[in-house]
Order: C-alpha cells, then sequence, then structure tokens
C-alpha cells in the first residue's frame, strides 16, 4: 500500500531480498531483450531501451544489497495463512471465470472470501444473514451488467458442453 | 446577452433532473473500480438519440463529471482509485481515511472536485477557441517530454528507496509494450497466449496492483478496516471549507494545470492529477506531509482531475478532435445525432453549445450536495460493514468491474496475476504506483519517442526534433526543476536559517 | 460503497421494468423466424470510432426492419485481435455477430501470434468502406497532386506524412503510392485518425495519409489532393480520384460483420439479406454520405471472392513493407 511509512514501526531488514528481488529483475531484463530480438526495429527500441534501463538499475540495487544493509519494507503483522488463502481464492476465481461461468464462480468465490475474512465465531442466524447479503451483491450486480447494461456476463464453458 | 439566454435554456426542468440524474449516477458508476466514465457514456449513447441534442449532451456531460468525481470514494475509503484519474487521490485520501478523518477527506474532495469542474467549464465557455490552439502546438517530442515528465513525479511520490520506485517504473514501462505496438504493428511479448494478446490493460491493472494488496491486508488482522469516526461528528463542512479557503491556491493552480493537460488529445485525467500533485507538494512549506494525510494533496488531485472535464471539451468542441476517450463516444454521437463540430459550434451552432456549457455548469454544481449525501453514507457503510462482508464485496466488484471494461475473461486473470504480483513486489520495497505510472505513461513516451525519431530522420536533425523545439525546451525546464528542487528542498532542511517564512 | 449501491436498487429496478415494457411494445410487429431476440453485435474497438460510428447508424434501421434490438458491446484490445481471437468461442446461433475490418484481418494473422485465422471469421457481409485519400491543409502549398509529387521528388524522405496505425489501410496506401509515383515519403503512425489529423491541423507532418472520413469532419481546415476511390465522390466533385490522375489506386478501411464459425449458412444469409436491405435504405444512404463512407454490397456468396480480390492487392506491398523489417 502506498506511501504510508509509520515511524514508530520498525523496519524489516531487506538486505537479502533485495538480492533475490535485483537477481529476478536482471532475469526479467535479459528476457526481455532476448524475447523481443524477433520484434521489427520500429517497435524494439523501446522495450530494449527501458529493458537496459532496468537492467542498469538492477545491477545497482545488487551492489547496494552486497554493501549496506538496507531496511526497506515494514514489518507485516496478522495471519499469513489467510493471506496466502485470499490470493489463492482469487487466482482460482479468476482463473474459472470463463470455465465455471460468472454466477458459479462469483458465488463460491465469495462464500469462500467471506469464511477468511471473518475472525469471530459463526451462528447460524450470522451465517444466513451474511450469506443473504453476499448472494444479494451478486445477484444485484448480476442484474445491473447483464439485464440492465447489456454486458453479456461469461456463461461458462463447462456448462455449454453438458 | 445571447449566451446568458442560451445558459439558462439549461434551467429547464427537464434538463435539471437530467443533470441531476446523470451526476448521481455517474458518482455510482465512478466509485465502482472498473465501471470507468467511457463505458458509463457508451451505455447511454442509444438512450440519447430520442432526446434533442442539448439534452443528449447534458445528460452525457453529467454522467462524465460526475463519473471522474466517483473515482475519489473508493480511492480514499479502498485505496483503490475508481477510475485513472483518481490515482493520485489515494496519495493522501487513503491515509486520512486510515487515520478516522475519512469524512474530511470525502467533503474536501467533493468541493475541491465542484470548484475544478467550474473552473473547467468556465475556461471552456470563455477560451475555448483560444485554448484550443494549445492542442495542436504539442507534436510527438512534446508528448513524450511530457511522459517524462510525469515520470519525474516517482522521485517525488517515493517514500523509502527511490532506486526501488525507479525499477517498479521501468517494470510498468515494460509491462506496457506487451501486446499490440501502435507503431510498427507488431505483437510483443505475447508469447502466443490469448491471455496476453490484447496487452496490460491499464484500469484492469490498475485494480490488481491496488486493490488486491488492500484485500490482502484486510483479511491478514481482525481489526477495523478504518478508524470510525467521532459520533455526531457531521460532515466537517465548516472544517472542509476552511482547509479549502487556505488551499485556494493549491485549487486554482491545479486547475489550470487540469484544463490545460485535458486539451492535450490523449494526455489525460491521470497525468494532470499526477503532476498536480507534485506541483503541490513542491510549492507546499510542509512537503513531509505528503502521502501521509495531507488535505492538500486531495484538494490538489481532485480539482484538477475535474478539471479535465470542461477542459477535454475544449478541443472536442473546437476541433472535433476528442481530448480523452468519454469525448470520444460523446463526439461520435454528436456526429450520428448529425452535428458537426468545429466553428460552428461556436458559431451557427452556438445555441446547443452554450446550453450544453449551462447544463455542465448545473451538474457541477449539484455535484456539491448529492457528492456530500452520498459521501455521508459511503463513509459510514465502508466503516460499519463486517469484513466478512466487506472483503468478499471488495473482490467481486474488482473482479466484474475488469470483466467489464473490455468484455474480456482473460483482462480478469491478468489482473488477478498482476495483484499477486503486486503484492508480493509490495513486500519487497516496490510500491504499485511507479508500476502504474510507467503502465500509463509508456504508450505515450514510446509513440512520442518513435514518431520523433522518424521525423528527426526525415529532416536529417534528430537533436534539433528532440530538443530545438521551444515547447520542448520549456517541458525539459520543467523537468529539470522538478527533479532539482527536491534536492535543493532537502538541502534548505539542513540549513534552517535560510528558509523563507 | 454497497450501501449506497442498494439504496439505488429500487430505482434502477424500476427502471429496469420500464425498459422491458418499452420493448414489449414495441416488440413483434414483424412475425420473422429471424432473429428470435435482441442481436449482441460486437465491436473489436474502443467506442467513439468509425467502426462504432458506423454501426450505431445501422441500429436504429435494424430495429424498424426486424423489430429486435441490435445491441452494441465494445471488446477492444490488440487492434481487434481479441475480439477477433474469441470469436469462434461465443455462441453459433447468429444473434451474435462481430464487425470485421480490412486491411486488419487478411493482415494480423501473418504474424503468428495474432491468435486467429482470416479463415476463421465467417464473414456474411461487407458493407461500406472509407476511402483512403491525401489530405493536406487548406493553407498548404500543395494544391495538387503533382505539386506534392515535385515536392517529394526534390528532397527524398523529407515530407513526412501522418496516418492511422501501421500495416493499416493508410500505411498500404502509402506504400502503393509510393512505389506508383516513384517517389520516397516518410510516413508517421499515430494511433487512430484523430492524433493523426491532429498532427496534421498542428503542422507536425506535411500531409496525411487519412480518409474521405477526416476531411468530412474537418472540412473547414483540410482538403484532399485524391481520393481513392472509383468515381468522385458526391460530397467531394472538386476532388479528383487517383484513377482519373493516372495512378491506380482504389480502396480504404473496408467494415463488415462476421458469424462464428459454426453458425448455419442460412442464417448468415438471412443476416446478410437483413443488413442489404439497411444499406438500401435511403435515410440510411444520405447519412452515411455525409460522413464521407462509401457504402459498397458484398453479400455472403460473394464474400471469399471479395477478400481474394483485396489481399491480391495487398500483397505486392506487404512483401516490400516485410523486407524492410
Amino acid at each position: 500500500m502506498s506511501n504510508q511509512t509509520q515511524p514508530n514501526v520498525p523496519q524489516r531488514d531487506t538486505t537479502r531480498s533485495d538480492r533475490l528481488l535485483a537477481l529476478t529483475m536482471l532475469a526479467i531484463g535479459f528476457g526481455a531483450i532476448w524475447f523481443g530480438r524477433d520484434i521489427s526495429p520500429m517497435a524494439r527500441v523501446f522495450p530494449t531501451t527501458m529493458a537496459v534501463v532496468l537492467l542498469v538499475l538492477s545491477a545497482l540495487l545488487l551492489c547496494k544489497a552486497f554493501i549496506r544493509r538496507s531496511h526497506e519494507a515494514p514489518h507485516e503483522t496478522g495471519s499469513v495463512p489467510r493471506r496466502l488463502l485470499l490470493v489463492a481464492v482469487i487466482l482460482v476465481w479468476g482463473f474459472t471465470l470463463n470455465w465455471l461461468g460468472f454466477i458459479a464462480s462469483s458465488v463460491a468465490g465469495v462464500a469462500v472470501l467471506a469464511l477468511i475474512g471473518h475472525f469471530q465465531g459463526w451462528t447460524p442466524r450470522r451465517a444466513l444473514t451474511y450469506g443473504l447479503a453476499l448472494l444479494a451483491t451478486v445477484a444485484f450486480f448480476y442484474l445491473l451488467f447483464d439485464v440492465l447494461l447489456d454486458v453479456p456476463l461469461p456463461a461458462g464453458t463447462l456448462w455449454q458442453r453438458l | 446577452m445571447e449566451i446568458f439566454s442560451y445558459l439558462l435554456a439549461a434551467l429547464t426542468p427537464v434538463n435539471l433532473m437530467l443533470a441531476v440524474l446523470g451526476v448521481s449516477a455517474g458518482i455510482v458508476i465512478g466509485a465502482l473500480p472498473g465501471l470507468s466514465a467511457t463505458m458509463a457514456v457508451a451505455v447511454l449513447v442509444p438512450i440519447t438519440f430520442g432526446m434533442s441534442p442539448e439534452a443528449a449532451l447534458i445528460l452525457l456531460g453529467a454522467i462524465y463529471t460526475g463519473a471522474i468525481y466517483g473515482g475519489s470514494y473508493s480511492a480514499i475509503l479502498i485505496n483503490t482509485p475508481g477510475t485513472p484519474s483518481a490515482i493520485a487521490t489515494t496519495f493522501d485520501g487513503y491515509p486520512m481515511a486510515r487515520k478516522g478523518d475519512g469524512d474530511l477527506a470525502v467533503t474536501l474532495s467533493t468541493m475541491s472536485s465542484t470548484a475544478g469542474g467550474l473552473f473547467g467549464v468556465l475556461a471552456l465557455v470563455t477560451l475555448g477557441p483560444l485554448l484550443a490552439t494549445i492542442a495542436l502546438k504539442f507534436g510527438p517530442v512534446e508528448y513524450f517530454w511530457l511522459a517524462i515528465f510525469g515520470l519525474t513525479v516517482i522521485s517525488a511520490l517515493s517514500e523509502g528507496s527511490t532506486l526501488k520506485a525507479f525499477i517498479g517504473a521501468a517494470i510498468g514501462l515494460l509491462l506496457s509494450t506487451v501486446g499490440l505496438a501502435v507503431v510498427g504493428g507488431d505483437v510483443r511479448y505475447a508469447f502466443g497466449s490469448q491471455f496476453l494478446l490484447g496487452g496490460v490493460e491499464q484500469i484492469s491493472a490498475l485494480i490488481g496492483l491496488y486493490c488486491i494488496p488492500v484485500l490482502i491486508d484486510l483479511v491478514a488482522k481482525p481489526d477495523a478496516h478504518l478508524q470510525a469516526p467521532e459520533k455526531g461528528r457531521g460532515l466537517r463542512i465548516a472544517e472542509g471549507f476552511g482547509l479549502m479557503w487556505r488551499g485556494k491556491f493549491n485549487a486554482l493552480r491545479s486547475s489550470i494545470i487540469g484544463t490545460i493537460v485535458a486539451i492535450l488529445p490523449g494526455a489525460g485525467g491521470s497525468i494532470a492529477s499526477l503532476v498536480s500533485y507534485s506541483e503541490a507538494r513542491r510549492a507546499s512549506k510542509n512537503p513531509e506531509a505528503f502521502g501521509k494525510g495531507e488535505p492538500n494533496g486531495v484538494i490538489a488531485t481532485e480539482s484538477s482531475n475535474n478539471a479535465t472535464v470542461g477542459g477535454g471539451f475544449i478541443p472536442t468542441l473546437v476541433l472535433g478532435i476528442p481530448g480523452t476517450p468519454p469525448d470520444a463516444v460523446i463526439l461520435g454521437a454528436l456526429l450520428v445525432q448529425g452535428f458537426r463540430t468545429g466553428p460552428e459550434m461556436f458559431g451557427a451552432n452556438s445555441a446547443v453549445t452554450y446550453t450544453f456549457v449551462g447544463g455542465l455548469l448545473v451538474a457541477t454544481l449539484v455535484m456539491l450536495p448529492i457528492g456530500l449525501l452520498i459521501g455521508r453514507y459511503a463513509f459510514k457503510s465502508i466503516v460499519s460493514i463486517p469484513k466478512a462482508l466487506l472483503v468478499p464485496a471488495i473482490a467481486f466488484m474488482t473482479i466484474i468491474g475488469t470483466y467489464a471494461i473490455r468484455n474480456n475473461p482473460f483482462d480478469v486473470v491478468v489482473m488477478v496475476v498482476l495483484g499477486a504480483l503486486g503484492w508480493v513486489l509490495c513486500r519487497y520495497g516496490i510500491k504499485p504506483s511507479p508500476i502504474v505510472l510507467g503502465l500509463i505513461l509508456g504508450p505515450i513516451a514510446e509513440q512520442g519517442f518513435v514518431q520523433g525519431y522518424l521525423m528527426g530522420n526525415a529532416t536529417g536533425s534528430l537533436g534539433a526534433v528532440f530538443f530545438g523545439r521551444p515547447l520542448s525546451m520549456g517541458i525539459i525546464a520543467l523537468i529539470l526543476l522538478s527533479t532539482l528542487i527536491p534536492l535543493w528542498n532537502s538541502w534548505r532542511r539542513q540549513h534552517p536559517k535560510e528558509a523563507l517564512s | 460503497m454497497r450501501l449506497f449501491t442498494w439504496s439505488k436498487l429500487p430505482c434502477l429496478a424500476r427502471l429496469a421494468g420500464a425498459c422491458l415494457a418499452a420493448l414489449s411494445l414495441i416488440g413483434p410487429a414483424h412475425a420473422a423466424d429471424f432473429p428470435e431476440r435482441n442481436v449482441q453485435y460486437i465491436i473489436p474497438f474502443v467506442p467513439g470510432g468509425e467502426s462504432d460510428i458506423s454501426a450505431r447508424l445501422q441500429q436504429k434501421y435494424f430495429e424498424e426492419l426486424t423489430g429486435k434490438q441490435l445491441i452494441i458491446q465494445y471488446m477492444a484490445g490488440g487492434g481487434g485481435a481479441v475480439a477477433w481471437s474469441q470469436l469462434n468461442g461465443m455462441p453459433a446461433d447468429g444473434h451474435t455477430i462481430m464487425g470485421t475490418n480490412l486491411p486488419h484481418i487478411i493482415i494480423k494473422p501473418m504474424d503468428k501470434s495474432a491468435g486467429f485465422k482470416t479463415e476463421d471469421l465467417k464473414d456474411f457481409y461487407y458493407f461500406h468502406f472509407s476511402p483512403d485519400a491525401l489530405v493536406v491543409t487548406n493553407d498548404s502549398p500543395y494544391k495538387t497532386l503533382d505539386d506534392f509529387i515535385a515536392a517529394a521528388k526534390q528532397a527524398p524522405g523529407a515530407v513526412m506524412l501522418s496516418g492511422s496505425g501501421t500495416q493499416s489501410s493508410n500505411d498500404l496506401s502509402h506504400a502503393k503510392f509510393d512505389k506508383m509515383a516513384g517517389i520516397t515519403t516518410t510516413y508517421i503512425p499515430f494511433k487512430g485518425t484523430g492524433e493523426a489529423v491532429t498532427a496534421l491541423l498542428g503542422k507536425q507532418v506535411n500531409a496525411s495519409w487519412g480518409y474521405s472520413t477526416v476531411v468530412a469532419n474537418h472540412r473547414d481546415k483540410t482538403r484532399m489532393l485524391a481520393v481513392a476511390t472509383d468515381e468522385r465522390m458526391p460530397m467531394f466533385p472538386d476532388v479528383p480520384t487517383f484513377k482519373e490522375l493516372g495512378y491506380d489506386l482504389t480502396g480504404g478501411a473496408y467494415r463488415g460483420m462476421a458469424v462464428p464459425k459454426a453458425t448455419p449458412d442460412e442464417t448468415a444469409q438471412k443476416l446478410a439479406d437483413i443488413f442489404g436491405q439497411i444499406n438500401q435504405n435511403p435515410e440510411f444512404r444520405k447519412k452515411m454520405d455525409e460522413l464521407g463512407f462509401v457504402l459498397v454490397d458484398e453479400p455472403f456468396k460473394q464474400v471469399p471472392a471479395f477478400l481474394a480480390k483485396q489481399k491480391e492487392s495487398y500483397a505486392p506491398v506487404l512483401e516490400q513493407l516485410n523486407a524492410a523489417k
């Protein structure tokens, strides 16, 4: 998240991660030049120049990471499994949108995220109200897009084949 | 005066109703990430075919104004710009909301959007034909330098490592080259995949890079997303007016920047608000506060991006060249209705033009009460909704919004992958803003550069093309200033005796 | 944010209800078996361009003819390739159609990574084109095409022309004409006609390879030295064609419509009939004329021959362009 440094929070040591970052970026820079060989000269100038800029900057970072220790990222607190789960769910949601269709993937995605985002216990009453509220949200946007705005949402290639 | 009677014609009950409806719908559309002003206007175009040209223009203009302003809600409340114009609003708006000042940020954004919007429309009606010539003075090389100028904003933005910020920008610039090259016509770095054929769509990248990290942060901890406001505090309108009054020069400067940048076709609201933000920071006595919840940051970006609405209509109406993508749609609608833009719009067709401008003024003015009303509920609801509902609802909106941009399921995949990568990079110290800046400015810089290069080859002098034109020299001077002044400021901070009052 | 969208729900629902009611009223005045419902018309570009504008003009007459709506969608990206590469995954019942453009759909697939082949698109009608034209500003020193050629001969490569896109119709015409006239000029590609004409009006370039539609929109500031049509355009009786000046250059950006490959031939034929009728509507013709478009009629059965002819006309230039790479 951009631009909020909390001065009181101690910063994490990023020296080692910087080395990894710089190496990854060097690889990306070389990759961009390598895969850009077949592009016509006019369209190649810009990406190649940018790749060279990236190489130079990463090389600088790499040198820096071996000379000085840096503390450039805040400590992260809170639940790591929940973070990773959220990333996984969103990725699966995005990849299955075309295959499962809009409604199925969204209902499933919304339900799992509600579980991940909830920290207290579940009572039947709470599960019911939250469930209904989320279903209503999905239904509302489905109607808004598919019916009112005429944006055809993916029906799901899986169902088409059945 | 004839003009005033035309302007007053906008005040018929039907036109007023259209303005109110348009602004309200626009605000909601703008606030939802992914639903852009362009799309809102395009969806409404067929409905307007049954209307008189004035009414159609007023409705489309009102939606457009509302959408640009609405983008600030999601920027302030969930750190995700609803439209690219609101990128810079996240810099200070979201920190304000985190500190419990979300209500004040929304009030400020409403007031500055109204002020900026009014300025842009007034510039359109008074200086339109004169200012339109600016659009023609800018050649490819000037666009190139303008993009470079936009990139220097990174040095002003970056908290933490400037080196990493520039690495982020380089990644963004490289990402912008994926897909079809306008100059050269090649498909680049698509690796034969349908996912990458259309390139990285800017708005989906924006949603992924900003919104996914916010979601990840939300689920990590059980405590509230934003700090709740004190009870019974209202909208802090008086406080907002006070801050606006103190920031009046900031608002004026930002409105002027917004209007002028919008006249340049293709530059758009994102550059305008970024440049205004960095100028506001540079002029401030307290530049360290920027990025940590400085009200003047919100004032600068919001007055500037709403000034682009009126400014963008200047080349659209005077020259028939759309200033921004929504303007292109409105221009198309005008052509289908049998209107030709150009001198006639301020001559034979001036009745339509001035009634439209009147409608735009009305729409901008009604934005103030409507915006304050909606803003009040938006902030309260975001604060009070439990996380188990907020997280899935935001995630759902990012997905449907990304899909709707180009009806392309692959864009959703690109969005979530970029979001996940952006989160990882953020842990390594590379923030999303430089990446997004690179992505937006990349195509402008590349086209300007290659076109300038071709022109240089044709005239036999590359140096003269890139450095010899007066406008280019002006922009280059600005670039030097904006990179050197932070250095001078830091020197001055170490020598406080010489600081000016 | 959710709360205020909820508060809009009743109002939107009412609006939706009203729309549906209005639709059912206009509804089934024509008892044809096709189309059974509204037809989705996908434009593979951003809204506001020429493909969009001409589709918007068809929209009204489609509804008059069939009683069903033509709903315009946008699926921009990759210069059209994103939409075209996904066409065959769409429902093949004739209720989803997509705009296609020449030379795009012939030239793009020559790049392996375009994601589609020309044969993948089942074109059922080509309905108009924007003729290429050599455009200058009103105060340009080039009064005639010969002035332009003389200037180009005097300083090879120094005359700069703006145009819309690379390997677009503008680019091809530039290459063809340079070859025919034996001149060398510099073509500078821009993103779209709007930016190309801005460069011309701002005197960043000497002339522009544009379309007659550009001049139709900027009549007060620009004029054409010649236009690539078979006969002079009714709207511009004073502008000579390249043909009458001795250069065999005709063509431009053709626009048509295609359905997914699996769509039955009869359905494609029915769609072709509907759009053929729209092309005959005098009001439609008049509006298209005024915008600078030239109507053509290449219905379903003739499309393959038409495409073959166009492809042939691009071939020599393409070899030249590819060799220059």
